[in-house]
């Protein structure tokens, strides 16, 4: 589903071209749940905003499916991002301004879902994340795993077909994390594509794969099952 | 998604509080004085707009000219009418109308029931051809075609018969001018648009070319007699202009009376220019005013706008994590930019209300300027579709380049608030800059012009004249009142105990009107005619005016005798003053003496020069009383006791008593005008400057408070913290300075050149206006700084 292909992610300054990410090549399969830890700086963030399309790699080709998503215009991007990408991130990134109702129904606007659909859709979330009695507050009157509940919510209403993290629990404690990421395992059975970026062993086991990157090139690609197992 | 953009905006402006007050008021003067000024503007151009083909609607002007000066005068001869009817194939129709100015009406009983009124012409029938006027009894067809008839409307009706149907007024008698008996043969609305077209009274022409004395005064068969109460306006066929112009230029050479030295031409004046030039309402517009205000008005909404582009764009950074999340949640640029320019646009109405409640003080403290007839309809249909336009234009002008500049953050760096640091050349910074140095050269620059503009009306006031204009009062005698009344009335004032000294004159010694002539002299055996100025007055005249002699004596009642001025010398050719003692004169082909010659003093706006002036006595044109008060004497019973003794005199029509020193000061009135609307334009811009580097300053210096603190960390005194965030800020103030002194020195300049007598230009001011400026500026900037500099390093080095 996902193929890169000779991926290079480079900064120039005046005298140097610096690698981030150097001949990355990976095929994800829809469906899959996998883990990209590595040491900071190795480039996982960058690798996922790429896929994410956050950033635009600096060679190599990206395709998703049939469709080559190597060089978007903005617009095209805006579009990929309402079908196809969830995010959900370290430091949530709510909109202070809106509350948790708000927050959750932001994507369904941008995807033009009518208001009676949206209502019940955000309700259904609302029910299912227990954040029923929440909806009216603002992300500063949540806690932490609140907050990242929230962020998840509205990863996923608009029910994307890859859900990237990048460090999701990052910020949480370990009760909280553990929600997390048995939500994110309900969400990989019910068939999401979930591409996680962390550096918790523990986080990492729910997923089936693990990539480990290293100066920004993949340097272990394995089945985390079966590892365990072995 | 449009709820959710609006909650958005609320939620903003309520939680940036500081931001939001600084953009609705700075944006709500700017709007409060376009709306005024367009409403305004649009009042001024709305004059006889209503006519039915207005366009075709001209009327025909006279230029006098002797190759030096023109002499432009609406009116036109007489006889151009028939003339005009009977050669010219352009014109569809011709009426001609002689404005009274002043006429007496009454009625059988009482011949001055009415007192004067100001509102009565002569017309002939084919004016209500010309001009639309609902008929409410008579018809046009018919009325003023026969002597002795008057058409009225409906507000001289209820003036004169009270509250009765138009068709009783038919066949009822009014008295005109004391003696001539009119029959109303019909009754018409009064306009209820705006319009120059004042009169309410309209007698048939027919009367005056039939009565003998009348005639005489209209001049009904002279070719070069030319009033500006006699008007002759055409009506002419669609698209006939130029074919109309050149058959006037026909008639101009067939009929106009020039010789050697003066000229005469008529020209055709389209009706849309009437109220800019000289209408019946004797207040003419000012185009080159409202031009100039709808200047300042533009200035001032950019300075507005600039408030908002830069508050916004140096904020945008704590915009900025939500751009990236809306992005990721699949947002297009296209949908941020609608959503940032929505938020515009509520603050945009929130400034509109308060503009709205604004404008109303704006009125007010106007008032003395504006026209009497000026009012604001908040919600009449073009009020409401130029506030329309103008939020639309405000939008974009002020809410576009932020939301440019904030949707075009990319996501990964919004979200992780990555400055986008390029070290060099920051555009945006230097756009930021710019604006600030612009808004402050605007403000350095009507500074400078306020405060030269202000040195010379005082240096106006206070300029000697050259003669004593202090406690001196005079009165213009009505209209048809004989000289045996004002000689008893001068008689009368001169007992008064408050009253020095009193005389007749055809007018005050320094006056707005003007009464010019020629007189010959004789070099080398030839007579050479020299223009003068003339008045004429009684013995007591100079006396009064304690104007100095400086050789010679007054005249004496033999109307043989003159003085002249200093100018009058130069202009006759005689070197020294005690060579013109006897010298002769030809005036009005009577021989007069010069018996004396006066120093120069002014006896017109300082706006001209000195004239040769020629002083004698007569009992022609003695319309004025000059009255000299007592020194000490108490003003308010001095003019209670003169006001009685013009009621014994006067008792129909009182005519006013006015203090010549406050009629010098009218002479300035555009001055001061232009000094108040000036005045106000500076504090408004001042007013938003300020308020927007406030917030600016405000801003930018929180965000470099780590700096400050490591700075403090590091031994700098709250002293070197302040100089150091404020010396940026005086470098702004210093190139605002340098930008605005040419243009302001341009303006002063050109200004100054309309007066005879002037200051130099006024650099002190320009060096004033710099240092308000700077004061300004620092004490918001110092504001600001004092506070970053006395926080706590260690509490916000730690936050970091």
């Amino acid at each position: 589903m996902i193929k890169l292909t000779d991926i290079d992610k480079t900064i120039s300054s005046k005298f140097q071209k610096e690698f981030i990410l150097k001949g990355i090549n990976l095929e994800i399969e829809e469906g899959e749940f996998v883990t990209i830890m590595g040491p900071s700086g190795a480039g996982k963030s960058t690798l996922l905003n790429i896929i994410g399309l956050l950033d635009d790699a600096s060679a190599g080709q990206y395709l998703l499916g049939e469709e080559d998503l190597t060089s978007l215009s903005d617009k095209r991007k805006a579009k990929m991002h309402k079908e196809h990408f969830g995010f959900v991130f370290q430091a949530y990134h709510l909109i202070d301004e809106l509350t948790v109702y708000e927050n959750i129904e932001t994507p369904l606007l941008y995807r033009n879902v009518k208001s009676s659909e949206r209502k019940s859709l955000v309700a259904e979330i609302l029910d299912r994340f227990g954040m029923v009695a929440k909806k009216d507050l603002f992300p500063a009157q949540l806690s932490g795993g609140q907050q990242q509940l929230v962020g998840v919510a509205r990863a996923i209403i608009g029910k994307p077909s890859i859900l990237l993290a990048d460090e999701p629990t990052g910020n949480l404690h370990s009760a909280q994390s553990k929600e997390i990421m048995e939500l994110f395992q309900k969400l990989n059975d019910e068939g999401t594509t979930i591409i996680q970026v962390t550096h918790s062993e523990d986080n990492a086991k729910y997923s089936k794969r693990i990539i480990e990157l290293e100066d920004g090139a993949i340097v272990k690609d394995y089945n985390s099952q079966e590892a365990q197992h072995a | 998604m449009f709820k959710n953009h609006f909650k958005i905006a609320l939620r903003n402006i309520r939680k940036q509080g500081l931001r939001s007050v600084i953009h609705v008021i700075g944006l709500s003067i700017g709007v409060a004085v376009c709306f005024v000024i367009y409403n305004l503007v649009s009042f001024e151009y709305s004059f006889d707009k209503f006519h039915k083909d207005s366009d075709q609607i001209y009327r025909v002007t006279t230029v006098t000219s002797n190759g030096v000066e023109d002499w432009p005068n609406p009116g036109a001869p007489f006889p151009i009418g028939p003339a005009i009817s009977n050669e010219m194939s352009a014109v569809n129709n011709v009426a001609q109308i002689f404005d009274t100015y002043r006429i007496m009406v009454g009625t059988f009983a009482d011949e001055q029931k009415f007192g004067v009124k100001q509102t009565v012409t002569y017309a002939d029938q084919h004016y209500f051809e010309i001009f639309d006027y609902k008929w409410l009894a008579g018809n046009k067809e018919s009325s003023l075609s026969e002597a002795n008839e008057v058409v009225l409307t409906e507000t001289s009706v209820k003036q004169y018969f009270g509250a009765i149907e138009p068709e009783e007024a038919i066949g009822k008698e009014l008295i005109y001018a004391d003696s001539i008996p009119f029959y109303v043969s019909g009754v018409v609305a009064d306009f209820q648009e705006n319009s120059d077209l004042k009169f309410t009274d309209f007698l048939s022409l027919q009367t005056a070319k039939s009565n003998k004395d009348i005639s005489i005064r209209l001049n009904i068969e002279e070719w070069n007699s030319v009033n500006s109460s006699s008007q002759t306006i055409v009506k002419l066929h669609q698209n006939q202009e130029a074919k109309a112009e050149k058959e006037l230029a026909v008639i101009d050479e067939k009929y106009g009376e020039d010789d050697e030295e003066w000229t005469t031409t008529f020209n055709l004046e389209p009706l849309s220019e009437w109220h800019f030039s000289s209408n019946f309402n004797y207040r003419s517009a000012d185009k080159s005013v409202l031009n100039g205000l709808m200047l300042i008005g533009l200035f001032i909404l950019v300075i507005a706008c600039i408030n908002f582009i830069n508050l916004e764009s140096a904020q945008a950074r704590l915009r900025s994590k939500e751009v990236g999340i809306r992005k990721t949640l699949g947002s297009s640029r296209k949908q941020l930019i609608i959503q940032f320019l929505m938020e515009t646009y509520v603050i945009i109405l929130l400034a509109i209300i308060f503009g709205l409640i604004l404008s109303q003080f704006g009125i007010r403290y106007f008032a003395d300027i504006l026209p009497n007839t000026f009012e604001l309809d908040y919600l009449s249909m073009e009020n409401l579709i130029f506030l329309l336009s103008l939020s639309v234009m405000v939008l974009f002008l002020s809410g576009l380049y932020p939301a440019m500049i904030l949707s075009g953050y990319t996501p990964i760096k919004a979200l992780n608030n990555k400055k986008e640091f390029k070290p060099g050349f920051n555009l945006q910074y230097l756009i930021r800059k710019n604006l600030i140095i612009l808004q402050f050269s605007s403000s350095i620059a009507f500074i400078i012009a306020v405060l030269a503009i202000n040195n010379q009306i005082s240096f106006l006031m206070n300029k000697d004249v050259g003669f004593n204009k202090e406690a001196v009062l005079h009165i213009s005698t009505p209209f048809q009142s004989t000289l045996d009344n004002t000689v008893k009335l001068k008689n009368n004032l001169a007992s008064l105990s408050d009253v020095k000294s009193t005389s007749m004159s055809s007018g005050t010694l320094v006056s707005n009107s003007i009464w010019t002539s020629s007189v010959e002299h004789e070099v080398n055996g030839e007579l050479v005619e020299v223009g003068v100025q003339t008045k004429v007055a009684d013995t007591n005249y100079l006396a009064l005016y304690e104007v100095p002699l400086l050789v010679g004596r007054n005249y004496s009642t033999d109307e043989s005798e003159v003085v002249i001025n200093e100018s009058a010398l130069t202009a006759l050719g005689i070197s020294s003053p005690i060579d013109a003692l006897g010298k002769h004169l030809v005036y009005d082909e009577k021989d007069m003496t010069v018996v004396g010659v006066i120093k120069n003093v002014h006896t017109r706006s300082l706006h001209e020069e000195i004239r040769p002036l020629l002083v004698g006595n007569g009992i022609r044109n003695l319309f004025t009383v000059n009255i000299k008060l007592n020194k000490g004497a108490n003003l308010a019973s001095a003019v209670d006791a003169i006001q009685n003794a013009v009621k014994s005199i006067y008792s129909v029509e009182r005519p006013e008593i006015k203090f010549l020193d406050e009629t010098v000061e009218g002479f300035y009135q555009s001055e001061v005008r232009l000094r108040k609307i000036l005045f106000f334009a500076t504090i408004m811009a001042i007013l938003i400057s300020a308020l927007g580097l406030f917030g600016l300053a405000s801003f930018t210096i929180s965000q470099r408070t780590k700096e400050i603190s490591i700075r403090k960390v590091l031994g700098a005194s709250v002293a070197e913290l302040i100089v150091l965030i404020s010396k940026e800020y005086a470098i702004l103030i210093g190139i605002a300075f340098l930008l605005a002194a040419y243009p302001a020195w341009y303006f002063i300049k050109d200004w100054l050149n309309g007066f005879q007598y002037k200051i130099e230009v006024p650099y002190g001011v320009f060096i004033l206006a710099g240092i308000i400026a700077l004061i300004l500026c620092m004490t918001i900037v110092s504001f600001h700084s004092l506070r970053a500099a006395s926080s706590n390093p260690a509490k916000i080095l730690k936050d970091e």
